[in-house]
């Protein structure tokens, strides 16, 4: 590798815009009334006062971005999860605390909170919690679980309040989970989702977590209160309902699909894990041929086109 | 044979250093970044100064060990210098960097360093966790150390006001005395830091933030003959993080360039499966 020259192959038009920190990216004068050269400052930038100007500073490695008078830089690398209410999330227990447990929703950031008050216990939504349920916290929820939640809350801080307080949230068992960096995965309405032909039941977390497992047959719902149980039931038989051969390799395919995405850097959307899916299954692929560079690229041709 | 010149004295005649470098020339420098793909961790870096190797990793913004180390105003940085029992040929003792002084020591200044230059307040109540790994050490082991730490962090995406660019400068031991006007040596070896004859050397690792011109750390412990010394070696050792700073910010360009070509699926795709 050389490093007195950057070489001319990786200059493309990207590259134009790409900024180190400490890298000044505008100048307004105070002495200017108007303010035509002002700036609104974005995420990875800051302002630097002196005694005749302001001026607007890269603080990460990034690629600039302008929206009117906003300049922001986007990082290079994977970003950071930045949790907003509402968010269906995918992450692991990590330790359990006198009333709350934490959970790990990606390897090298702050865990989250998932207060007691924040699940439903056995035996009606309205109960209180008492010192007996505080401390078979564990009987619930245990280190190394997988859990679905939302976000319920952020804190002045920075760090994420969750709640389970929804049949569809919960331990997650019998599945795979696939990570992939937190940008690849847009905000939808449903987080959801049963997908190729009903396959497969799919959880797409907001924090780049995606957790997958073989669609149930539905129970016979009678909605009304019993809905809770029922679910729990179907939740109960999946977990201890071991995954034939021919549903395992499925599951790896689509886990694959995924990946491939991933390795590209494209948006990880129901449309296009379907899409690399059947085209997998179109071109005859073996599951582990799906990660040799040659075919990732030639899986994810469409999608990449459709990025730009 | 007895007549036949040492390469030192050759060296020497022509008025250069031990390892043949003129007197104001940094050592090569090889610099890598993320080298490791682990999902632990949120950066990497590989910095090669000459025969020194650093390896820095980080890890965060996380959550405190202990409620009382939070700081509710911004990140608290935690760095580790530890030393691969192989990193010197003189000294194989495998040092260990909770009571090791000179660790401590080098932990402390290159903490001073990074926080200098980061923006911890965007991070309160968290924790960035910075661990510096010397696997060959032939001098200058701090100012790898801060190089590394730098592209470390920024491999990880946690925001800075500045590159912090290191390289030290001094005067061999033998010419330390008032009256000579010996060259000041930029980027000292092992050798050149190490005392010779009873006279020790003069060494002086200098971190700068090379785009505002911030001085954040010069550290002296030789005692130097007089003020225009000391300028004279500190403008040295301000030149030579220039020039590391040329070569830091290059890869750094260049490492981001590759990123992005492989986002966009043009150039070759690192899988486990290849």
């Amino acid at each position: 590798m050389s490093h007195d020259t950057i070489s001319p192959s990786s200059s493309s038009s990207s590259v134009k815009h790409l900024v180190i920190p400490g890298q000044i990216l505008a100048v307004s004068s105070l002495s200017d009334p108007n303010g035509q050269d002002s700036f609104l400052r974005g995420h990875g930038t800051y302002v630097e006062k002196t005694e005749t100007e302001d001026r607007l500073v890269a603080s990460v490695l990034g690629i600039v971005q302008r929206v009117n008078k906003l300049v922001s830089v986007e990082s290079v690398s994977d970003g950071v999860y930045v949790g907003q209410v509402g968010d269906l999330v995918v992450g692991r227990i990590t330790s359990v605390t006198s009333q709350r447990w934490k959970v790990r929703l990606i390897p090298h950031a702050r865990d989250a909170a998932l207060p007691l008050s924040g699940v439903h216990l056995p035996g009606g939504v309205q109960r209180m919690r008492t010192a007996q349920d505080s401390r078979d916290m564990r009987s619930y929820l245990q280190e190394g679980d997988l859990v679905s939640a939302e976000v319920h809350k952020t804190q002045q801080d920075g760090s994420l309040l969750l709640h389970t307080r929804s049949v569809r949230y919960g331990k997650l068992e019998n599945g795979c989970i696939v990570t992939v960096p937190p940008k690849l995965i847009p905000r939808r309405k449903n987080h959801f989702t049963t997908i190729l032909n009903q396959q497969f039941q799919v959880l797409w977390g907001c924090n780049g977590v995606i957790w997958m497992q073989r669609a149930m047959p539905d129970l016979e719902a009678t909605g009304g209160p019993e809905l809770v149980e029922l679910q729990e039931r179907r939740r109960v038989e999946h977990a201890s309902m071991p995954l034939s051969p021919e549903e395992r390799r499925n599951l790896a395919r689509l886990r694959n699909a995924i990946e491939c995405l991933r390795l590209v850097f494209c948006r990880v959307t129901q449309e296009a894990v379907e899409q690399v899916y059947e085209t997998s299954l179109a071109l005859n692929l073996n599951v582990s041929q799906m990660l040799v560079p040659v075919n990732v690229i030639r899986l994810t041709e469409p999608s990449r086109k459709a990025e730009g | 044979m007895s007549s036949s010149i040492r390469r030192t004295d050759l060296l020497a005649l022509s008025n250069l250093r031990n390892d043949g470098r003129k007197p104001h020339e940094i050592r090569r420098m090889r610099v890598q970044m993320s080298p490791l793909s682990v999902s632990t961790i949120s950066g990497s870096a590989l910095v090669e100064m000459g025969l020194t190797v650093v390896l820095a990793t980080v890890r965060g913004p996380v959550d405190c060990l202990r409620r009382a180390d939070e700081n509710p105003d911004q990140a608290v940085l935690d760095v580790t210098v530890q030393s691969a029992p192989f990193s010197s040929s003189a000294d194989r003792r495998v040092a260990n960097p909770k009571t090791d002084r000179r660790l401590i020591e080098a932990s402390h200044m290159l903490k001073r360093a990074m926080e200098a230059a980061i923006l911890l307040h965007l991070y309160p109540k968290s924790r960035i966790e910075l661990v510096v790994s010397v696997l060959a050490d032939d001098g200058g082991r701090l100012c790898a150390a801060i190089n590394a730490a730098t592209l470390a962090l920024m491999d990880a995406g946690i925001p800075m006001k500045d590159f912090v660019c290191a390289c030290s400068a001094g005067l061999p031991g033998t010419s330390a005395t008032p009256d000579s006007h010996a060259l000041t040596l930029v980027d000292l070896n092992r050798q050149e830091e190490s005392s010779t004859g009873g006279q020790a050397a003069t060494h002086m690792p200098v971190a700068l933030l090379p785009q505002r011109n911030t001085l954040v750390l010069a550290q002296c412990e030789a005692r130097l003959p007089n003020l225009d010394t000391l300028e004279r070696v500190l403008d040295a050792a301000t030149e030579g993080c220039r020039a590391v700073f040329d070569i830091l910010q290059a890869a750094v360009r260049e490492h981001a360039a590759t990123v992005l070509a492989a986002r966009s699926g043009t150039t070759r795709i690192v899988s486990a499966f290849d």
